[in-house]
């Protein structure tokens, strides 16, 4: 079919361009490095910060940009307070309107979608210290096409732990770590009337499915990414464990399909033995740290834990980018990781700030530090959501319906598969 | 007697000559009532027609965010009829607002006769009712996923009269009616105002009338208050069918469109494509065709309900 390219005729539409206005690209070639000269930078950013845990007023990002400004006198900087509710909504929405921020607070599964629609500006050059100071997987989590598009904020481990008073009444002597030595203590957790584990059927299959097929040394997409390699030996081995987990009752029902607010859910409650990827800060809401006995991530053939990296990402619809990447050079220095980790409990992406000394009093949090290296942070795919939401509803039919596995992963990788087709 | 009729150019000329009247549309009384309505009819335009416009050009080409747009004809709606996805969602809507519309027209209307009476403290009744209108749907989600989760108040319920249902969200025959009756509950309030208001209307002077000649309040009801009611439930009926239609809220948070896509709705197929895959054309097209459908179902509904109207 002949197609006709054209740059959205907002003239004819101009009414309309309120829904979805087309934005130029600005500056997308503008060279990225560390100004070499800060007094002459100049000009006005606006970024999009969210509530991290903690770090959650504009209050405390005042004397930072306070102190960015003793540098940087001509950049003037609006920090917004953006909720995490409805993000993806308000980005586009910004984006589209012409509306974009020039500095956002990006998560890995982010940067590929944007990437891809050619939104952001490239990192490679910002900073002489990335290879040296930063933590590998951090900057992997942001590079999609061999190129950098976030500077690593903070890293987030799901740390695995067993439910103390749980486990001295069920008998359970040693927190699992492998699969074999879950399948021995659930039976043991069930019996006392508590659930073993939970597994969510409808979070991000980056914290729950891709995870066992992880540790059970499988890929979700070959390496190439052009197709589905979930449904494999590994994948079948994965899925039937999450299947036997349901079967045997060691996980509660109501979350295979519904989304529960922690503290409704039976781990908030403390009914749960053993809880393979948790938010430390938010399971502590309920559950008493001392109660808690932090375990490596679980293993099978492989050891990996789930997470997530938080990063700042630059649009290249910036009327500023030297002072966007003054600033985000500034936010990923190790004076401000050190000082933004130390009040909000996050791990830091670099290897230079001082976990030891900041979490001296929270040895279960600095414990994860150790296991950054395991964390797997999803697929790195401009689909990848897509992709995610073409699965699950195949592993909720073996879970909630009784579909057979294999047949549930031929029909997702089949869908899968056209899916990658079309987006080529 | 034969009517006379007289030719045209015989009729008589020495009338005489009338004035020539202003049309309705042109006067004093017209031009004031266009000044009130203008600033809406800007909005509606800008708000409503443009961007429902906008959208359907966006439905024949591939639209990113980067600001590119190319033509590319019909691609976005043979994809959609070839998509098992789009079927699967339509027929989701298409159950969903079969159950919907009912329940929320009966229980609005039940409610609004409820209503319908001298009694101390009604108003205060009528306040209670509309609460839910005013309540968000966020967090009626949250609470009543444990209503009708398998430990929850609704099966305790039901358990009494030994039905075991377990979690109604999980399952794909109950998730559907589950949903609906919070739609009802969110709903029924503003339906029952409307309806409230069109039966206050009748003459009392019709019932009285009906009671003198026996008729039981069934009879009453069905022989008075319906046919009466024809245009405010003409009305209730196409706000139901829109919103029906256009169900998101309640299933995002309640179930995400789960278990296993059985209510994964329209509206939820084009937030998904177009907030979450970028993929704004085909997200257009769905949109399109859901307004071709909402469309031809309110006027069917007018050509039963609403053609006196």
């Amino acid at each position: 079919m002949k197609r006709s390219k054209f740059v959205t005729a907002t003239a004819a539409l101009g009414g309309a361009a309120l829904l979805l206005a087309a934005c130029g690209n600005g500056d997308a070639d503008a060279e990225v490095g560390v100004p070499d000269n800060p007094e002459e930078v100049s000009g006005s950013i606006t970024v999009w910060t969210y509530p991290l845990a903690t770090v959650d007023s504009l209050s405390w990002w005042e004397p930072h940009v306070e102190r960015f400004n003793e540098e940087y006198p001509d950049v003037e900087v609006e920090m917004v307070m953006q909720a995490f509710q409805n993000r993806e909504e308000a980005l586009v929405t910004a984006i589209a309107g012409n509306n974009a921020p020039d500095v956002v607070y990006f998560n890995p599964d982010f940067i590929p979608q944007y990437a891809d629609e050619d939104l952001l500006l490239p990192l490679d050059d910002l900073r002489d210290d990335w290879d040296t100071a930063f933590i590998d997987s951090s900057l992997e989590a942001m590079t999609w096409d061999d190129t950098l598009y976030g500077a690593p904020l903070l890293m987030q481990i799901m740390s695995a732990y067993c439910n103390i008073e749980v486990m001295e009444e069920s008998g359970v002597e040693t927190c699992p770590t492998t699969w074999d030595e879950f399948r021995e203590a659930a039976p043991q957790f069930v019996d006392a009337g508590y659930y073993a584990t939970e597994y969510s059927g409808t979070s991000t299959l980056n914290h729950t499915y891709y995870k066992f097929l992880w540790q059970a040394g499988g890929e979700v997409l070959n390496e190439d990414l052009t197709a589905a390699a979930f449904n494999s030996p590994e994948g079948l081995e994965a899925l039937e464990f999450i299947k036997e987990m349901a079967d045997e009752g060691w996980v509660p029902t109501e979350p295979l399909s519904v989304s529960e607010t922690f503290e409704q859910s039976q781990a908030g409650q403390g009914n749960v033995g053993y809880i393979a990827g948790a938010n430390l800060g938010e399971h502590r809401t309920t559950i008493d740290a001392e109660n808690m006995e932090i375990v490596p991530p679980m293993s099978h053939v492989e050891q990996v834990a789930s997470g997530s990296v938080g990063a700042w990402s630059i649009f290249n619809t910036t009327d500023s980018p030297e002072a966007a990447q003054a600033f985000v050079h500034f936010l990923s220095d190790q004076e401000f990781i050190e000082e933004f980790i130390a009040d909000s409990g996050f791990l830091p992406p670099r290897e230079d700030v001082d976990i030891e000394t900041i979490f001296a009093d929270d040895p279960q949090t600095a414990e994860g530090a150790q296991y950054l290296d395991t964390v797997r942070t999803g697929v790195m795919h401009p689909q990848a959501r897509e992709i995610i939401d073409t699965i699950r509803p195949h592993i909720q039919s073996v879970l909630l319906e009784g579909t057979d596995p294999q047949d549930a992963l031929d029909a997702a990788e089949a869908e899968v598969n056209a899916l990658l087709e079309r987006a080529g | 007697m034969a009517a006379v009729v007289t030719p045209v150019d015989q009729r008589p000329t020495s009338d005489p000559p009338q004035r020539k009247r202003t049309p309705l549309w042109r006067s004093k009384g017209a031009m004031v009532a266009y000044v009130f309505i203008l600033p809406y009819v800007l909005f509606f335009a800008v708000f409503r027609i443009a961007p429902a416009i906008y959208g359907t050009v966006l439905s024949f080409g591939d639209f990113s965010l980067s600001g590119a747009f190319t033509l590319e004809g019909l691609d976005n709606y043979r994809r959609l009829f070839a998509d098992s996805l789009f079927w699967n969602a339509l027929r989701v809507t298409g159950i969903y607002a079969a159950i919907a519309i009912p329940v929320t027209v009966a229980i609005s209307l039940a409610m609004a006769q409820l209503c319908n009476r001298v009694l101390r403290g009604m108003s205060f009744f009528r306040s209670i009712y509309f609460l839910p209108v005013v309540t968000s749907p966020v967090l009626a989600g949250i609470v009543f996923i444990w209503i009708f989760s398998a430990d929850g108040p609704l099966n305790s319920g039901l358990s009494i009269f030994g039905l075991e249902l377990g979690s109604w969200l999980q399952s794909s025959v109950l998730v559907l009616p589950a949903l609906a009756l919070v739609s009802a509950w969110l709903n029924f309030g503003y339906n029952m105002l409307i309806l409230l208001a069109g039966m206050l209307a009748i003459p009392v002077d019709y019932y009285e009338a009906a009671e003198l000649d026996g008729a039981s309040t069934w009879q009453r009801f069905r022989k008075i208050t319906l046919p009466l009611l024809k245009p405010a439930l003409f009305f209730v009926l196409i706000l139901e069918t829109v919103k029906s239609f256009q169900a998101f809220d309640t299933i995002y948070v309640m179930t995400g469109g789960g278990p296993v896509r059985a209510s994964y709705t329209l509206t939820y197929m084009i937030f998904d494509q177009g907030f979450g895959y970028f993929d704004f054309g085909y997200a257009s097209a769905t949109g399109v065709v859901l307004l071709i459908i909402t469309l031809i179902f309110s006027l069917i509904q007018r050509r039963i309900l609403g053609r006196d109207n």
